[in-house]
């Protein structure tokens, strides 16, 4: 089949989302599930199917999602009601909006701070956790509860309390 | 104080640290943030703090006493809303700040005469948007229907509204401008957002709206 010409074809916008906690790691698939999840319960099927909301890149604790111009802030509000991907609890937080990919990932690499996560042991309750330390003072504690892990959301002054 | 987040609730009620919680607010463009049951500090970061109780008691001679205990002036008061005659006498009350959870109660528990007599006594309603964020379907409609109705009472009797993320982990802390983007879903203005944001300051500095006597 022959390709579209470039005018008939939709105008679309992208969307730059840090992913916190920036230590988690999101399927694109995933991720595009609860998205879509989220817009569908948000706006309708209809402003969905206008919108052709996609993931297509999630990576280094960003993801880069696409819509059809003029519905970016539809999704830029669909993208703050989704709390949970695959179970995991995330919050999704909208970076930039332009009109190319190639824009974003050099967005992606003006944000540096996924590189620099670290990952160690710290005692929290008379326990050794593991934790993610990023940001400087951010630590994230995988603290071990009764039933199932907790993860609680420290920085590190309080851990060295 | 331009920009506060009216309710965070850091551990032990939620996951995240009070000095978590602060740096992620200033992250996210907040001057100062209302922390429930968190301890009592000036400023942390550059972010002012300020302390909050929640009252929930439905008979309202516990609310009276609960306020004498804790109205120290510093404390901002918020009582959950509940019927209408216990609305009413809430509004009467010296000592409340804000009245939240308007969405959980029953359609006429708010009516024109409360938004009135909210104006004239300078009690703010809290706009809580942990339901708009968290909840599904009908129950989300029904929150997004009772602000969209608080906001025409809003912009017709002017009573002061306030914003809170009410988060319990830094994950449900969201931004100024994200909290303007879920507003519009009720029909909220970015300057009546930004009023809602710079409330509790106002509240604080105990200035009431200016009154026309003729």
């Amino acid at each position: 089949m022959k390709p579209r010409p470039p005018t008939m074809r939709d105008k679309r916008r992208y969307v730059l989302i840090r992913i916190d906690p920036p230590w988690e790691e999101i399927d694109a698939k995933e991720l595009y599930l609860a998205v879509h999840e989220a817009f569908t319960s948000l706006f309708g099927d209809t402003r969905a199917a206008e919108a052709m909301v996609a993931v297509v890149d999630c990576r280094d604790g960003h993801a880069i999602a696409r819509c059809t111009r003029g519905h970016e802030v539809f999704l830029q509000i669909a993208l703050l009601t989704v709390h949970t991907v695959d179970g995991r609890r995330v919050a999704l937080r909208t970076r930039a909006t332009s009109g190319t990919m190639h824009a974003l990932k050099k967005r992606i690499i003006e944000y540096p701070y996924p590189g620099t996560i670290q990952m160690r042991k710290v005692e929290f309750d008379g326990d050794f956790c593991d934790a993610y330390q990023y940001q400087g003072q951010k630590v994230d504690v995988i603290a071990k509860g009764f039933k199932k892990q907790e993860l609680l959301f420290l920085t590190h002054k309080e851990l060295e309390m | 104080m331009i920009a506060t987040d009216a309710a965070v609730h850091p551990y032990s009620s939620g996951n995240s640290s009070l000095l978590r919680m602060v740096i992620t607010a200033r992250e996210l463009g907040f001057d100062s943030v209302v922390s429930i049951g968190g301890e009592a500090a000036e400023e942390i970061e550059g972010v002012q703090l300020l302390h909050g109780v929640v009252l929930s008691s439905g008979n309202v001679q516990d609310i009276r006493g609960q306020i004498r205990k804790a109205g120290d002036g510093k404390t901002l008061v918020m009582v959950n809303a509940g019927d209408y005659s216990f609305n009413r006498a809430i509004l009467n009350m010296k000592g409340v700040h804000i009245l939240r959870h308007i969405e959980r109660t029953h359609k006429k528990s708010f009516d024109h005469i409360m938004a009135r007599m909210a104006a004239e006594r300078s009690v703010a309603i809290d706009i809580d948007l942990h339901p708009v964020i968290h909840s599904r379907g009908p129950p989300r409609q029904k929150v997004l229907q009772r602000y969209r109705d608080l906001i025409r009472l809003h912009s017709r009797y002017g009573f002061p509204v306030t914003v809170s993320s009410n988060a319990y982990s830094v994950l449900e802390q969201r931004s100024v401008r994200d909290l303007v983007l879920l507003c519009s879903l009720f029909g909220m203005e970015e300057e009546q957002v930004g009023e809602a944001l710079a409330t509790i300051g106002k509240l604080r500095s105990g200035r009431r709206p200016v009154e026309v006597v003729t």
